[in-house]
């Protein structure tokens, strides 16, 4: 449990899901919004056309334990390149870092190696992504 | 145990939430407002179709979506569809150009030429369309935001070569609206839109008449979770949004509305598709006659590009989605459409690649070579059936539905300019949409658990299978950026924007990954 949950015993995993990059294709994040707001978490959904500066800084605002991203348009992987080093600066390594969308999997080392934990690619299941954030938030 | 003399059947209800009645008989035609609200092909309301001879005449044009990395790679794809007998082109644009971004945009690092070309400049036009007779092939530009600016582009780069601006056909995809209710690639906001997708239609009316300057898109409303009858209600509150607009500055409707032209999709039930076109064309005649006044047969004809949507297929067991192209292109023949653009197997998780898109625009050709799809002016056959019979099943409340929902968008519940500005989409979009997905393909799923019990390998085939797709030849993945160097080069001296751009960037060698 981190510290936040430690205090506030009764406190629900929070989860930001942000849409990064140029992509307006937005259903699967809202599909999966909805499924994590079933399984019982917190959801803030960013919108769409999100920047790694903007990501990071909800993210802080927001005291979030996860950090889900999807992508649809294939810039994931410049894209975490340039997150990852904001988010280590902005304190926020100890969260669980989460990217879904269409990753094709010779994309998944590299993506890993970024610190992205939990990778769910086009064909997913809903209940999947959620017993993973539920399993690893601790 | 069954009641013999009453047989108990299931209830069937389509996805626009019409039920579905094991037969029709004239009675229903009557009830659904007579033969009047079907009428001949090429004749008001324009039902069955809007020509008199359709595809016997000329069949649809086949117009494959394509477009990545840079215009010359865009070309050489262009080349190679038009030598496999495309008669038409569909230009995609990376998310930069769609947006408005020059490539060198600090926004655009990581998209520049992903999913579809980069345009940043003139020249960019003139490299994607070298060697392209732009008389014999009509081109659609797939362009919102950023529309009147490229179209501005296309018709600069057509007189530049010598071609008269006046006699020039294509098309602009040019819908803004929509954008907002299901895409998502927007620039300006929705009053500011919809002045310069007006601002196009009144320049083309004047001084590009054969030039069809919007697209309305039920498309991609469809995709974003709407039924197929709210996919054509909110395309047509959409088109009447845009009509206003350009009626509002002195325009006749007959001035304009004959270059109006629409985007549908199709997946899902086979007669419910097929209904939904039948019903539009008369909806939106009907709509043009009653409410607009036109007097042209062209203003109220419903002229589309119609295929495939990437709605219906999967990512698991991707042949499937040859299977289900198929079906969808003859659905479009069935329809009625003007032009097709199908969908390739591959769209669930990458650009399609010369090997999917050349399946697919073999397909179209089958139908035509082999099925005889274009021999019969009309192809729900038969007059005399169709006057006992509303033709495709649910016929009759199609329209009924299509027209609730044009009123309940119009009057607010979900009319797209208001509710954009009070900062919210339908609601109804995704939760319709999350139904689906929850099954996102369920012939997969069935097939997986039948293979997975006779063969515990059966996971491990599938994979295969996949690696063995994604590895076909493909020479668009070869990407170097090398046309955007050219056109850095060409431009050094007389364009900082450009000299800034990186000199090669790697991301530009990756192999595509985009949905489109």
């Amino acid at each position: 449990m981190n510290a936040a949950t430690q205090t506030q015993p009764d406190r629900r995993i929070r989860v930001l899901l942000a849409k990064p990059g140029l992509d307006g294709h937005d259903q699967g994040a809202k599909v999966v919004a909805r499924a994590m707001m079933d399984a019982g978490f917190e959801v803030i959904y960013t919108g769409l056309r999100q920047t790694p500066e903007g990501i990071t800084r909800i993210a802080l605002d927001e005291d979030v334990d996860v950090i889900a991203m999807s992508s649809m348009a294939g810039s994931h992987l410049p894209f975490c390149r340039k997150l990852r080093p904001l988010l280590l600066e902005a304190g926020l390594g100890d969260k669980l870092w989460l990217i879904g969308g269409n990753l094709p999997q010779q994309d998944h080392a590299a993506l890993r190696e970024l610190g992205f934990k939990g990778i769910f690619p086009t064909g997913s299941k809903l209940d999947a992504i959620a017993d993973y954030i539920r399993e690893n938030v601790a | 145990m069954n009641d013999r003399s009453q047989p108990q059947i299931r209830t069937v209800m389509n996805e626009s939430g019409i039920e579905v009645q094991p037969r029709y008989t004239a009675a229903d035609v009557e009830a659904s407002g007579g033969w009047n609200m079907v009428g001949e092909a090429g004749e008001y309301p324009f039902t069955r179709g809007i020509h008199k001879l359709m595809y016997r005449k000329q069949p649809w044009t086949m117009r494959q979506y394509a477009g990545f990395g840079n215009p010359s790679e865009t070309n050489q794809r262009f080349k190679y569809l038009i030598a496999n007998g495309q008669t038409g082109l569909n230009v995609a644009f990376d998310l930069p150009t769609q947006i408005g971004l020059d490539s060198d945009d600090p926004l655009a690092e990581g998209e520049v030429g992903r999913v579809g070309m980069a345009v940043d400049t003139l020249r960019d036009f003139e490299i994607a369309f070298d060697g392209i007779d732009l008389n014999k092939i009509t081109v659609s530009l797939t362009i919102n935001g950023a529309a009147a600016i490229l179209i501005a582009m296309y018709l600069a780069m057509a007189e530049k070569r010598g071609y008269d601006v006046k006699t020039l056909r294509g098309t602009a995809q040019n819908d803004i609206l929509k954008e907002f209710v299901g895409r998502g690639t927007w620039i300006y906001p929705v009053e500011p839109s919809i002045r310069l997708v007006g601002d196009t239609i009144e320049y083309c009316a004047e001084h590009a008449p054969k030039y069809s300057p919007v697209s309305v898109c039920g498309y991609h409303i469809r995709e974003s979770g709407a039924t197929p009858a709210e996919e054509m209600a909110y395309a047509f509150c959409i088109a009447r949004a845009y009509a206003d607009d350009v009626i509002r500055r002195g325009l006749d409707v007959d001035e304009f509305a004959g270059r109006l032209s629409y985007n549908f999709n199709i997946f899902g039930n086979l007669f419910e598709q097929v209904c939904k076109f039948r019903a539009g064309r008369g909806l939106w005649a009907r709509i043009m006659k009653e409410e607009y006044q036109a007097k042209q047969p062209g203003s109220m004809w419903l002229r589309m590009i119609a295929a495939g949507g990437g709605g219906g297929l999967t990512f698991e067991q991707p042949e499937l989605n040859i299977v289900r192209g198929a079906y969808y292109a003859l659905i479009s023949a069935l329809s009625g459409t003007q032009t097709m653009a199908l969908c390739s197997y591959d769209e669930a998780y990458t650009i399609p690649t010369e090997y999917s898109a050349r399946i697919s625009l073999r397909t179209m050709q089958i139908l035509i070579e082999e099925m005889g799809l274009t021999e019969r002016a009309r192809r729900h056959r038969q007059a005399h059936r169709q006057r006992r019979d509303p033709g495709p099943r649910i016929g009759p409340g199609l329209p009924d539905a299509a027209r609730h929902r044009v009123g309940q968008v119009s009057q607010g519940r979900g009319e797209p300019l208001s509710q954009r500005n009070r900062g919210r989409t339908p609601g109804r979009i995704p939760s319709a949409q999350r139904g689906r997905r929850a099954h996102p393909d369920r012939v997969a799923e069935q097939g997986a658990r039948r293979a997975r019990r006779r063969s515990r390998a059966g996971r491990a085939g599938a994979r295969g299978r996949r690696r063995e797709i994604r590895g076909q030849p493909d020479a668009g993945h070869r990407r170097g950026g090398q046309g955007l160097r050219q056109c850095r080069r060409d431009h050094q001296g007389n364009d900082p924007g450009l000299r800034a751009l990186p000199g090669t960037d790697p991301l530009l060698s990756a192999p595509s990954t985009i949905e489109e």
